[in-house]
């Protein structure tokens, strides 16, 4: 039997979960539950990777997140600067684990039709065609050195589609500015159990069980939705090597053709 | 001349308390020799053809780089276990407390180190290009050689490495990683980089 809680999901209508920032008392992060059971994506995904990768990395991403930013509000309590800055790995490591899993439970589903046309055209526009933006998605995150994720994502500034890896849990929008459509996690815990070393297998699979309601509804709120979250010169400033160097993030984003260095 | 697998003598009986043969024989023959069969396709008519694993590891970058380090990190890798349990010698536990304090905080340190690799990468002990000893993460495919250090122990931590025996539980298998080092191996290296 399936552990995760479906159940519950089928009587209250599944709520995506909120991450992103918000106003108010801070709460403790939580696991979010899976809009599925965790057999729903066999056999691209087994259910034993699925309920190891929800309950066991995601749910430590979360609790370490939750750990770390406890030792920040001592440090910022008592002021101590040196204690908030050396927190900066580990909350970009477990809070970045933390958002990319979050998005990438929604980003796959059994049933995940097709791109609305209005993703489609822009598939088309920027790519040639879905096959091309499937094998240069595939190319770059087969290509990960090491542990990461593959993206496609939004440039609000050229209103384009652009494709870009990210080393280790490194969070895409906070690294590049670019608005997070589509995340295929190539860490090796996301599909060893089942694909071993052959992580090109996995890739290729996975774009049978793309949730393309979801990238499609993340594409048209990044398109159309509100302008001003973040403006060009916030971009701009992301994007500078002074900021990267700041927060010393592994996110190559070169190249609105999704060129990757 | 090409790259090759070295003997791993433990490559059918696995490693009894720490790795399933299973484990071992994906990690030396789909790993390691994926690493090995892609740089020597990358090095056939390249200017590193020829040239020592040390030379290219410090000359070189990009994936002739990366398949050529991990070939030498799983290599050492494979020295630094074994399947036969060694005491630590006198002569080796006596420069690890100097430096470390005692050989429970070179563990400790060592096991920190190797829990807390923010990705893939490695954790070695090694002999820095002051003479000092230190455990440091390496990312990815980098090791110390790559800085003109010299390796005395490492681990791989990798998720390859423990995924199929341990699943996510890492800590267990570090901890029983240093039940298992090749104690013998780790004093020829320290020997060779004439700490003792």
């Amino acid at each position: 039997m399936m552990l995760c809680r479906r159940g519950l999901v089928s009587l209250f209508r599944y709520e995506r979960p909120r991450i992103l920032c918000s106003g108010g008392q801070r709460q403790k992060h939580t696991l979010p539950d899976l809009p599925y059971d965790y057999n729903a994506l066999e056999p691209v995904i087994s259910a034993e990777i699925m309920k190891l990768h929800h309950s066991k990395h995601h749910a430590a991403y979360v609790n370490n997140l939750n750990i770390a930013e406890e030792k920040l509000k001592e440090a910022q309590a008592k002021n101590c600067v040196s204690t908030i800055i050396s927190l900066g790995p580990a909350l970009k490591f477990n809070g970045g684990g933390h958002i990319n899993h979050t998005i990438f439970w929604q980003n796959l589903s059994p049933t995940g039709g097709k791109p609305t046309s209005e993703l489609e055209e822009a598939i088309k526009r920027d790519f040639g065609s879905l096959d091309n933006l499937k094998a240069q998605l595939s190319a770059i995150s087969v290509g990960i050195q090491g542990s990461g994720w593959g993206w496609l994502g939004y440039n609000k500034q050229t209103k384009k589609l652009q494709l870009a890896t990210c080393a280790n849990q490194d969070p895409l929008e906070a690294a590049t500015g670019l608005v997070p459509l589509f995340g295929i996690d190539v860490w090796e815990h996301a599909y060893y159990l089942q694909y071993k070393n052959v992580r090109p297998d996995y890739v290729k699979a996975i774009f049978d069980v793309v949730n393309w309601k979801d990238v499609s509804e993340r594409f048209a709120k990044a398109s159309h939705g509100n302008p001003f979250v973040v403006d060009a010169v916030e971009i701009v400033f992301i994007n500078s090597p002074a900021y990267r160097g700041l927060h010393d993030t592994n996110c190559n984003a070169d190249g609105a053709s999704g060129k990757c260095l | 001349m090409a790259l090759t697998l070295p003997n791993v003598p433990y490559l059918n009986s696995g490693i009894p308390g720490l790795l399933t043969p299973h484990a071992v024989q994906i990690h030396v023959t789909k790993h390691h020799q994926g690493y090995i069969t892609a740089a020597n396709n990358l090095l056939k008519g390249s200017p590193f053809a020829g040239k020592s694993v040390e030379e290219i590891i410090k000359a070189a970058d990009g994936p002739i780089f990366n398949n050529v380090a991990q070939h030498f990190n799983h290599s050492f890798y494979w020295e630094c276990l074994t399947e036969q349990k060694k005491g630590i010698s006198e002569a080796v536990e006596s420069v690890l407390t100097k430096t470390f304090g005692s050989i429970k905080d070179f563990k400790d340190q060592f096991l920190q180190k190797a829990s807390t690799v923010f990705g893939s990468g490695w954790v070695y002990l090694s002999k820095d290009p002051s003479g000092g000893l230190v455990i440091k993460q390496y990312a990815n495919a980098l090791n110390p050689i790559k800085e003109g250090g010299i390796p005395l122990l490492t681990v791989d931590a990798w998720e390859h490495n423990w995924y199929i025996d341990y699943e996510n539980r890492k800590a267990e298998f570090f901890e029983r990683f240093f039940d298992h080092v090749n104690w013998s191996f780790v004093e020829l290296k320290f020997k060779a980089a004439g700490l003792i």
